[in-house]
């Protein structure tokens, strides 16, 4: 188990705030909960690096917070509110049966790293427990792409798949090269921009962020 | 070095499109020759290369060989080609009102950025830095599926990001497994993501680890190259673009997305020590990649779909031959070649076609021989080239495909053909309807004189091309030359 | 000279390609002809070429390209030199007329792409038989189908779209059958050619044996016409140009036969009995329904159609009673039913070209190709009826006309083995010469209907009464050459067999002396020619022709026309009605009231039209079947984002159930 208690408690912080992200029903909640897991991804970047995982994590747990807590979440929030889309959103599932759901989710995705391959040589991983937790917060991400009804929320399980990934690489190894973690980052935000912008679109378009409605294209 | 200049040309023509003071017409200059540029330095650079008279180079982050060569070149032509056809198909699109100054703008801002992002894909040696460039492709070219800002192009582009995006994280996560893999046999962390280092410790990695990488990596950039059941976003983007965009889309950027597949297939393969187990996902993905589109061909009603469509067979034939090991990856850089030579023609008669007659519905364009012969026959030849007729490089490939697919699977073998018969029976079906079927009175009725454009030529450029390129694999000796170029990635 | 001869094969298939490239010159007629003069050369270099390696067995002529990594020479044996002189003859007959007969038709065809792709079409052809590999051999076969199919929809009208899109759906998926057959029996070796693959079918296991036949056959027998798979061929065959028709029904078919005999005899180990059986069964039935169907047919192009078929079951019915006397070691049968098959092959080239090239003339004249609508050509075009005439006794089988003795040693030898001891190999042979001699019956009959009905009696409409456009000299000529060969054939029979036994037979063949023993062509032509003879003197001493009159008919006053006469309907009536669980016909009644307020006074119309039964109750279900299927593989296709990511999801975690 992670040693400091700091580390361990970035880890509830992140998996409680991703939970909680996949169900919510309004956006400015959404993205705030969003916000507040990537800071705890941020903050698990620097418990890792002041256990001695390296300097280097510093600017990327920096990185973190400035393009996933801030920018991402303020573009989309901008978007959203310049378009005068309905701060509602959209899902399959009621808010109790999504935190049913959520935990099941969660659940199997843990499992599922635990008969890995990859959980079992876990002689040389720093955090242990981060690397089960990062898949279920990968298999979080996709469901809630999957049940969720509108575009936004569907970006948002986008970014939170993402944010599995980038558990997965801090525990698995300890943070990737920062050039390569800065190059995805400015990949995710120019991702999110994209995608931010076309939902706007949408949303001049048809009055509406519903993806029900994108359901044209079926030959 | 030479390849940065290149880099630096394109990023320099995608910024200069954001001066305000550019007209439509300086716009569209400025892309032809900026294509026209690279098209030359990277045949300068690549062609030695490529038939392997210069050795190749390698360095942290770059790695160039005789196979990305032959990749490099494919995209310097296509991209060559796409903007000499925009040239005029932007020009007739303006003329006729349909688009404006900020949308050629933004064309131009976006095509040698996709072009740069594939260039980088496809010679990096970093697995970051590739995994960065594959997204870049897809950030970069989703403006363009929603360039008409029409609702469907709209909903094409958002399926299309949302669904390659989720796969090339898919991707990442394998990259990062196998990096895992990579540290786990004893690379420093930089080195745990450069390919040729993963290559070299390859044997030493923890087998079901990499295995574990290797379903990501599959199921993510499979998504990227298109094959079923992940491909459902394909035939929505292809047929949203401007056509130019179109031609390079199917033709090339396909074809970027799977050779990198191939190079972590490599690695896999070399850990796991045979590459039986590889194999069985590329033959049993490819099949079920020619099945599906073969049987929605049969009853598609729009014709740039329809060539989606074909593309999406084409890359399971592609798969397929991929799952045949190192003869069949021979056929795979003929088919490869070949295929990109006439789809991208197609696209560019699609093109033509959607501007006279105003419709990609089958039931709105009839009696195409007739009112646009030039366009019809060229575009009627290409589909040939598609659908394999002899001489082309397809024939020889699907024959190769035939041929080694009876010894290892004759079931799936045999399922392939069946496929690919009924898609070439699609094909040929609706362009018969399209090119002979009599004039309807919804459609558009009076279609202007066909002239012989820029387009045309371009097209019965790539005919030749292609034309030459089967015989020469046929009868002369290509087959050598692309055994030499394919081993360089998987050795006979 | 060595040196010449090797290079006239060479020569032969260079001069095609160059007519095809010629043919793209300009609109201008120039090229036109010198496409077709090009096809002449052509022709007569493969004629050339084909006798040099018949009449000198041990030669054969090859070529090869130096620098290819697996292309394997190109070769003519003595068995494909026997196609290859039937294509380069039919070639050179048909780019003789098409000189004519296409300069009329300016309008109609596009004359550039229809001059390439008759050459690409030949090209094929001539590729196929001097293919010695499976490569080489799709190779041809590719070229050939695909330059046929479009050469079906040359007059780009509906209906010929809709029969080059059924011709293309069977050829293609023929064409895939042969590629997975080769190449199943290649086991790997797909550069292997036809001696390796022999040498891999002779170690194969049973199964591979035996699921390759049933892919050759269907590939072969798709594209030669045999029933069920022959639904494509009584449509495609008449929407082309008649030169073309006659090039389709001439050779194209004997092509399929020739693929089919190249890997019977071969490559594949001898086949079994149930395999011959099989053959012979498809045989009868093809023969039979090809017949009845060419009875009572009312377009004369089609009823030529299906008269192909029937020549075709009937060259099949041979093979499959070769291989079942090969099975049962009935050697004599074995070897004299083969050459009878080759015979009459080579004869139905001959006699249907001729037909087919005639029928071009007829259909030119009447502006029509419905029987109903022609009648009293003979007045018309005496010297062309008289051909017209010597062709249908030819394609009726009667004699001195070859056919007739492709059949009757058949017939023969059959009738020898009548008392071989065993109880089932004489009830096979019973049956087939019942079946074969009601075939030949009906073959007749249908000659008769449509020289008769097209030929004789009064103009049954205006176009008919009236023809303007008279056959030219090149193309009767090539018609009646046609009508030369066949009698000529006929008459050097004997020799002709001998020949062909020598060339697909390896070792020397013993029986078919007795072939040439018991038919003696020059003696029953003589005879034939004596009766008529006869007759002709009996009537010029006996008949009194001072007492004859000529005056006109005498109808109760009526002045006699046309619709008195007898119909092609009318004529096949009785076989309609005979055959008619087989020959599915709906008619419908139309009656109008000349004036609305009066009911009693109609006026009306019967059509009579032919039902297929395989496409009204196999083919049409079955497309409806696939695109229905089609509908609901396309609801993947459902629009919706969320399916599509469930769809990868789901493919994700089911890819890491199964592979990890």
């Amino acid at each position: 188990m992670t040693n400091s208690l700091f580390s361990l408690l970035m880890l509830v912080l992140f998996v409680g705030e991703t939970l909680t992200c996949f169900t919510l029903m309004r956006l400015p909640s959404l993205l705030r909960f969003y916000a507040l897991s990537s800071v705890a991804l941020g903050g698990l970047a620097i418990g890792l690096a002041l256990e001695g995982g390296g300097v280097h994590l510093i600017p990327v747990a920096v990185a973190v917070v400035a393009v996933k807590a801030l920018l991402v979440p303020f573009v989309i929030k901008r978007m959203a509110e310049r378009s005068g889309a309905s701060l509602r959103l959209v899902s399959s599932l009621r808010p109790s049966a999504s935190w049913f759901v959520g935990i099941g989710v969660f659940g199997s995705g843990i499992s599922l790293a635990l008969h890995s391959p990859l959980y079992q040589m876990n002689n040389m991983i720093q955090t242990p427990a981060l690397l089960p937790i990062s898949f279920g917060v990968i298999l979080v991400g996709l469901v809630m792409m999957i049940i969720r009804k509108d575009l936004l929320s569907q970006m948002i399980g986008f970014l939170v798949l993402e944010n599995g990934i980038a558990a997965f690489s801090l525990s698995a190894l300890g943070g990737i090269p920062v050039a390569i973690e800065f190059g995805v980052y400015s990949a995710v935000l120019i991702g999110a921009i994209l995608m931010a912008t076309l939902s706007q679109r949408v949303q001049n378009l048809l009055g509406t962020h519903d993806t029900s409605h994108l359901s044209e294209l079926t030959d | 070095m030479a390849l940065f200049l290149l880099f630096g040309i394109l990023l320099a023509a995608s910024l200069v499109c954001l001066h305000p003071r550019m007209n439509e017409r300086a716009l569209r200059w400025v892309g032809l020759l900026v294509s026209v540029i690279t098209l030359v330095s990277i045949s300068w650079f690549t062609v030695p290369i490529l038939f392997g008279i210069a050795p190749g180079l390698q360095s942290s982050w770059w790695e160039v060989n005789r196979f990305s060569s032959l990749m490099a070149s494919l995209v310097a032509w296509l991209y060559a080609c796409a903007m000499l056809v925009s040239y005029h198909y932007l020009d007739v699109e303006i003329r006729k009102g349909i688009l404006t100054l900020h949308q050629i703008r933004l064309y131009m801002l976006s095509v040698p950025l996709f072009v740069l992002s594939m260039l980088v894909a496809i010679f990096a040696n970093n697995v970051g830095l590739l995994w960065v460039a594959l997204e870049a492709t897809t950030l970069s070219t989703t403006m363009l599926v929603s360039f008409y800002g029409k609702k469907s192009s709209m909903e094409a582009a958002w399926k299309y990001i949302m669904l390659c995006s989720t796969g090339i994280a898919l991707g990442l996560f394998g990259i990062l497994v196998m990096g895992y893999a990579g540290s786990a046999a004893g690379l420093h962390e930089a080195e745990a993501f450069r390919i040729n280092f993963l290559s070299d410790v390859a044997p030493s990695m923890n087998p079901g680890i990499v295995m574990w990488s290797f379903v990501f990596l599959f199921i993510g950039f499979g998504t990227k190259i298109g094959l079923v059941p992940m491909h459902t976003w394909l035939p929505d983007a292809h047929s949203k673009t401007p056509a130019p965009v179109s031609a390079m889309l199917s033709g090339i950027l396909l074809n970027v997305a799977f050779f990198t597949l191939l190079r972590f297939k490599n690695i896999v393969d070399q850990t796991l020590g045979s590459s039986d187990w590889t194999n069985q996902f590329f033959l049993l993905f490819g099949v079920l990649t020619i099945m599906l589109p073969a049987i929605i061909l049969l009853i598609q009603r729009n014709y740039k779909r329809m060539l989606a469509y074909s593309t999406v067979e084409h890359m399971g034939i592609m798969a397929f031959l991929v799952g045949l090991g190192p003869v069949g990856m021979v056929a795979f850089t003929v088919h490869m070649i070949g295929h990109t030579l006439a789809k991208s023609t197609l696209f560019f008669g699609a093109g033509e076609l959607l501007q006279r007659f105003e419709s990609t519905k089958f039931h709105l364009v009839h009696d195409v021989m007739r009112r646009a012969p030039r366009t019809g026959s060229l575009f009627l030849i290409a589909t040939l080239f598609l659908i394999a007729v002899p001489p082309t490089g397809l024939f020889l490939s699907e024959f190769v495909l035939v041929g080694l697919g009876m010894t290892v699977s004759p079931i799936l073998t045999a399922l392939a053909v069946l496929g690919i018969t009924l898609a070439g029976l699609g094909l040929l079906k609706h362009l018969f309807e399209m090119l002979f079927g009599p004039v309807v009175p919804e459609e558009k009725q009076d279609t202007p004189v066909e002239t012989w454009n820029l387009t045309h030529t371009v097209m019965s450029l790539q005919l030749a091309i292609g034309l030459v390129f089967g015989i020469w694999v046929l009868f002369g000796d290509g087959w050598t030359v692309l055994s030499g170029i394919s081993s360089s990635i998987f050795p006979l | 000279m060595s040196l010449f001869s090797q290079n006239l094969l060479f020569a032969s298939l260079l001069f095609t390609l160059f007519s095809g490239i010629c043919a793209l010159g300009g609109r201008s007629l120039v090229f036109h002809k010198l496409s077709q003069g090009l096809l002449l050369v052509s022709g007569v270099l493969g004629m050339l070429a084909s006798f040099k390696v018949l009449l000198a067995p041990q030669t054969v002529l090859y070529f090869g390209l130096a620098s290819s990594e697996f292309f394997p020479v190109f070769q003519l044996d003595p068995y494909g030199a026997v196609f290859f002189l039937l294509i380069s003859l039919v070639s050179f007959l048909s780019a003789l007329y098409a000189v004519p007969y296409l300069a009329s038709y300016q309008e109609t065809y596009h004359l550039q792409s229809l001059n390439a792709l008759v050459a690409t079409f030949v090209l094929g052809m001539q590729l196929v038989v001097v293919s010695q590999s499976p490569m080489a051999f799709m190779l041809g076969w590719e070229t050939m189908s695909l330059a046929s199919f479009f050469l079906v929809v040359s007059d780009r009208s509906h209906e010929s779209v809709k029969a080059a899109l059924l011709y293309l759906v069977m050829t293609h998926l023929g064409a895939g059958a042969l590629l997975i057959g080769f190449l199943l029996l290649a086991q790997g070796f797909f550069f292997a050619d036809f001696e390796q693959l022999a040498a891999l079918a002779a170690s194969a296991p049973l199964w591979i044996l035996s699921v390759c036949f049933g892919l050759f056959f269907f590939g072969f027998g798709s594209k030669a016409g045999l029933v069920p798979f022959h639904v494509w061929l009584p449509e495609a065959h008449p929407a082309a140009p008649s030169h073309i028709s006659a090039l389709m029904s001439g050779i194209m078919l004997k092509v399929a036969l020739y693929g089919f005999l190249r890997v019977l005899l071969f490559i594949l180990p001898p086949i079994g009995a149930t395999a011959s059986l099989f053959i012979l069964g498809f045989g009868l039935l093809s023969a039979l329904y090809g017949v009845l169907y060419a009875v009572v047919e009312r377009d004369f192009k089609r009823t030529l159609a299906f008269s192909s078929i029937e020549n075709i079951g009937l060259i099949f019915t041979m093979l499959g009673v070769a291989f079942f006397a090969q099975s049962q070691g009935l050697e004599g049968l074995y070897q004299t039913a083969l050459i009878a098959a080759i015979f009459f092959a080579i004869a139905h080239a001959i006699f249907k070209s001729g037909l087919f090239l005639a029928s071009g003339l007829i259909v030119r004249a009447v502006h029509s190709r419905d029987l109903e609508k022609m009648g009293g050509l003979a007045r018309q075009m005496p010297l062309f009826s008289m051909v017209f005439f010597v062709l249908c006794l030819a394609a009726a089988s009667l004699p001195p006309f070859a056919p007739f003795f492709g059949e009757w040693i058949f017939f023969q030898s059959i009738l020898q083995n009548f008392s071989s001891q065993n109880l089932f190999v004489t009830i096979v042979l019973i049956l087939t010469f019942a079946v074969i001699a009601l075939v030949g019956g009906l073959a007749i009959f249908a000659m008769v209907k449509l020289f008769a009905i097209s030929m004789l009696a009064e103009p049954r409409s205006e176009a008919a009464r009236e023809v303007h456009e008279k056959p030219r000299a090149g193309e009767l000529f090539s018609v009646a050459i046609l009508a030369f060969l066949a009698l000529g054939l006929g008459l050097y029979a004997p020799t002709v067999l001998s020949l062909i036994g020598a060339s697909v037979l390896v070792s020397s063949p013993a029986e078919i002396t007795v072939g040439s023993a018991t038919i003696q062509p020059s003696l029953i032509f003589w005879l034939l020619l004596g009766c008529v003879f006869v007759v002709w003197i009996l009537r010029r001493i006996f008949s009194r022709t001072a007492h004859e009159r000529i005056y006109h008919g005498w109808d109760c006053g009526q002045p006699i026309d046309a619709s008195m006469e007898y119909t092609a309907t009318a004529f096949s009536a009785p076989i309609r009605f005979f055959f008619r669980l087989i020959l599915k016909t709906k008619k419908t009644l139309v009656a109008q009231p000349v004036v609305a307020t009066n009911p009693w006074i109609t006026t009306r119309t019967a059509t009579v039209d032919l039902r297929s039964i395989w496409m009204d109750y196999g083919y049409v279900p079955l497309g409806r079947f696939i695109i229905g299927m089609a509908e609901q593989v396309k609801k993947i296709q459902s629009g919706n984002i969320r399916f599509y990511l469930l769809l990868m999801f789901l493919t994700l975690i089911l890819t890491i159930w199964v592979a990890l």
